[in-house]
């Protein structure tokens, strides 16, 4: 997938576990993991809200993408 | 859930009752061309359970007959094979349901069989008794007329038979969708 996630750089800069960050957007630990680890399929926006509230980010400080073809 | 359960038993019971019954009725057809019950009583009550060719093989099996052949062990078992197949298709579909699980890849697969089985049993219906004439005529050189019968309820259980292939496609593409939506964070 060209699309990197971030998330545990940015867990890092802010000293945060990521069950504290998944009770606080209210999603699961597995759902957090899956997301971290790239599988997810898809990433709501009221998700990506809610991370970006929390980790007082931007969407791009979580997201990046990376041409695989290059 | 309690509803499906408690409904999935009585089919599975049932279907296993019919399974039981052709199984043995067909071994006893084999080995003695003996019915499985036969009873008549003097007030015209009358059971029978046991083989016969049936639906549009009927004249094939007549043809049979009044050439000596027996219609049962030549036509009559090949009939129930499809059958057979298609109680323990469903036997596994009812035996997942018991178990409570509905969407799976499983069930679409029972879906997708159980189709495959009906149009090939259309197939067969078409094509069988003429391959049994020719066979009779190749081993024992009596010359019996070969025609194809497909009658309406052939036709029904063929279209039946495309339906339910297809919904155990789209069983397969909802189960695809469902795992998909589960990595929807």
């Amino acid at each position: 997938m060209p699309i990197i996630i971030d998330l545990d750089v940015m867990l890092a800069k802010r000293k945060m576990k990521s069950s504290e960050l998944a009770q606080a957007i209210g999603i699961t630990a597995q759902n957090l993991s899956v997301l971290k680890a790239g599988r997810a399929k898809a990433v709501r926006f009221s998700t990506l809200n809610a991370i970006c509230q929390h980790l007082e980010c931007q969407p791009g400080d979580i997201l990046r993408f990376v041409d695989e073809q290059a | 859930m309690k509803k499906i359960t408690y409904m999935s038993n009585l089919i599975l019971a049932l279907l296993i009752l019919g399974l039981a019954i052709t199984l043995i009725s067909a071994t006893m057809v084999i080995l003695s061309n003996t019915p499985l019950l036969s009873y008549n009583s003097a007030s015209g009550t009358n059971m029978w359970i046991g083989l016969e060719v049936s639906g549009s093989w009927q004249h094939a099996a007549q043809r049979l007959s009044s050439n000596n052949y027996n219609p049962i062990l030549w036509l009559g078992i090949m009939q129930i094979l499809p059958l057979i197949c298609i109680n323990c298709i469903l036997i596994r579909l009812f035996r997942l349901y018991q178990q409570g699980v509905f969407f799976s890849v499983k069930n679409s697969q029972c879906f997708s069989w159980l189709g495959a089985i009906l149009v090939f049993q259309f197939v067969m219906v078409a094509i069988a008794p003429a391959l049994v004439f020719t066979i009779i005529t190749a081993i024992d050189g009596i010359e019996l007329k070969r025609v194809v019968s497909i009658s309406d309820t052939d036709i029904i259980s063929l279209i039946a038979g495309l339906i339910i292939f297809v919904i155990g496609w789209i069983m397969k593409q909802a189960h695809q969708l469902q795992q998909e939506q589960a990595l929807v964070i």
